[in-house]
């Protein structure tokens, strides 16, 4: 049992990271539109991931400093500025549509619109940052966010032609009513909402939070083998319901509810209450992780005290940009933007700035200075080699993919 | 500390600092080189942390000018000084006779209290954090 609740570092990274608002909304709409053609980026997405969390466990393991701590030092101030610059933007534009997807996924359930309830939400993830132990934390939502199996479920009771399905992932089809932009658009959101890079940035200061040491190098592995593939799982359960339901109706998804409408088509009110309760708590514990890695960021950057190991007046600054992120967080979500729009479009400036984030990670944890022993052997570089190449493809595409198809729309 | 040869750029430019109770407390923004006019060696004479050491180093002079010229916020209650160097810490400058321990981190014979780079934290300590209920608490 000790060993089971040990992995929840990484199901709560995998659950509040991998299946957040951004791979709920990419995998949905992915589904609704292409069907499963594009699954196998998801699966692409599902290995980087755990190529570049391991590399960074391990990092935080060893040298018991999380890899952010350590890319000023390797890279220097400048080229570490702008990666804090760029992901602490990025983190909270994700912010923005976590604290409204815990919001929405209320007001499914209360009927009051979502607007209203995003101080209550953004109120409820202060009190959680404040208070919570981490190990609480990590527990109660990751594991609640397990609900979510509910879509896999969903999937068994809608009884498709598994033939058919594979089929199409195998020999994936562009749609006739999509372009090649499209597609390439949603190749782009589905590896940003698979590798978004709160996930290392919390995996590894979690990690340093738990005070692993080079003793917890088989918990490290167990979390990453075990959490961000049943993520995988999760996320492709999701495009599947909605390839199966939404579909074949032509419904296209603009908001969350049409992410749950293939569930209570398949299992009713009860699926639906399930896989409600399931976004609830994978949005907040995202909600979690995203502020978390923007205090992370920040104090890492600078130097100053961090984490919920200590008591929050000892690491005031910390606490301070935990505050104002969900703050503004908050505010922006009540300004009344587009909670799926902003979910995109967090996505995809993720996938444009994926380089930034996991060159420093390989750097590091090639870097024998470092990680003496435990340096990456030749598969993580060989991967990890493989990956830079993808990712700087799919970081420099991001962009003009955005411009010509206007936000994946035309 | 005795004396010791090493690449200042490598070993010492952006580590973290840890006070004497290992509590984090900024990182090596910038080094003091003096040259020692027997050998003709550069030696370090002093670390810089805060106080707009790193914005000079990243070229933002006239920030780094207006963040060195603030007068130093009161040290901290329980400061315990060690000699004359009070004024010299509070203003960014760690005199190399404070560094303790040189590793993947490097340890100050000294309070974070007694540090420019800890000057905001206890601003916001005092003013915001400090006043929530529960701020002194480990969340255990």
């Amino acid at each position: 049992v000790k060993k089971l609740v040990a992995v929840t570092l990484g199901i709560l990274t995998a659950i509040g990271g991998f299946v957040d608002m951004g791979d709920l909304v990419a995998n949905a709409e992915t589904g609704a539109r292409f069907g499963l053609a594009l699954a196998g980026v998801v699966l692409v997405g599902v290995l980087g991931i755990v190529v570049y969390a391991e590399m960074a466990g391990r990092v935080a393991a060893v040298t018991t400093q999380p890899v952010f701590a350590l890319v000023r030092e390797r890279l220097g101030p400048r080229f570490a500025l702008a990666n804090l610059v760029a992901s602490f933007l990025i983190n909270l534009l994700t912010l923005v549509a976590e604290i409204a997807g815990v919001a929405i996924a209320v007001s499914l359930l209360a009927s009051v619109s979502y607007i209203l309830l995003i101080p209550v939400a953004a109120l409820a993830v202060w009190l959680v940052l404040w208070r919570m132990p981490f190990e609480w934390m990590e527990r109660i939502f990751g594991l609640c966010g397990l609900a979510l199996v509910v879509f896999i479920v969903a999937v068994f009771h809608l009884g498709p032609d598994w033939g058919a399905l594979a089929g199409s992932v195998l020999h994936p089809e562009l749609p006739a009513d999509e372009s090649v932009f499209t597609m390439a658009f949603f190749v782009v959101a589905l590896l940003g909402a698979a590798m978004t890079p709160y996930e290392v940035f919390f995996f590894s200061s979690g990690a340093v939070e738990e005070r692993w040491t080079t003793d917890d190098l088989n918990l490290n592995r167990a979390n990453v083998f075990i959490g961000f593939p049943l993520g995988g799982v999760l996320s492709l359960a999701i495009m599947a319901t909605a390839t199966l339901v939404l579909r074949p109706a032509g419904v296209t998804v603009d908001d969350l509810s049409q992410v749950t409408l293939p569930v209570s088509v398949a299992l009713g009110r009860v699926g639906l209450a399930v896989a409600i309760f399931g976004i609830f708590a994978a949005t907040f514990g995202a909600a979690l992780e995203t502020s978390l890695s923007a205090g992370y960021s920040v104090a890492q950057y600078l130097g100053w005290a961090w984490g919920k190991f200590v008591a929050p007046r000892d690491a005031a600054r910390f606490h301070a940009v935990l505050l104002g992120s969900v703050v503004v967080g908050a505010v922006i979500g009540l300004s009344g933007v587009d909670p799926v729009k902003v979910t995109e479009y967090s996505i995809v400036l993720s996938a444009a700035a994926l380089p930034l984030t996991y060159l420093p990670i390989f750097v590091v944890a090639n870097d024998a200075q470092f990680m003496g022993t435990k340096a990456n052997g030749p598969l993580a570089n060989t991967l990890g080699s493989v990956y830079l190449v993808l990712l700087t493809v799919i970081a420099l595409a991001a962009i003009p993919l955005i411009i010509i198809t206007k936000g994946g729309s035309g | 500390m005795t004396a010791r040869t090493m690449l200042a750029g490598l070993q010492l430019l952006d580590r973290q600092l840890l006070d004497r109770h290992g509590r984090p407390a900024g990182k090596v923004d910038d080094v003091e080189l003096e040259r020692d006019p027997d050998t003709g060696h550069l030696v370090v004479t002093a670390l810089r942390s805060g106080r707009g050491s790193l914005w000079r180093r990243l070229g933002a002079t006239r920030l780094a000018d207006w963040l060195q010229a603030l007068p130093p916020i009161d040290a901290g209650a329980d400061g315990e000084d060690d000699g004359d160097d009070a004024a010299d810490l509070a203003r960014g400058r760690i005199p190399v006779r404070r560094v303790a321990e040189l590793g993947s981190t490097i340890t100050l014979a000294a309070d974070a209290d007694e540090l420019a780079t800890d000057a905001g934290e206890r601003v916001v300590r005092r003013h915001l954090v400090g006043r929530v209920p529960g701020s002194r608490d480990v969340a255990e």
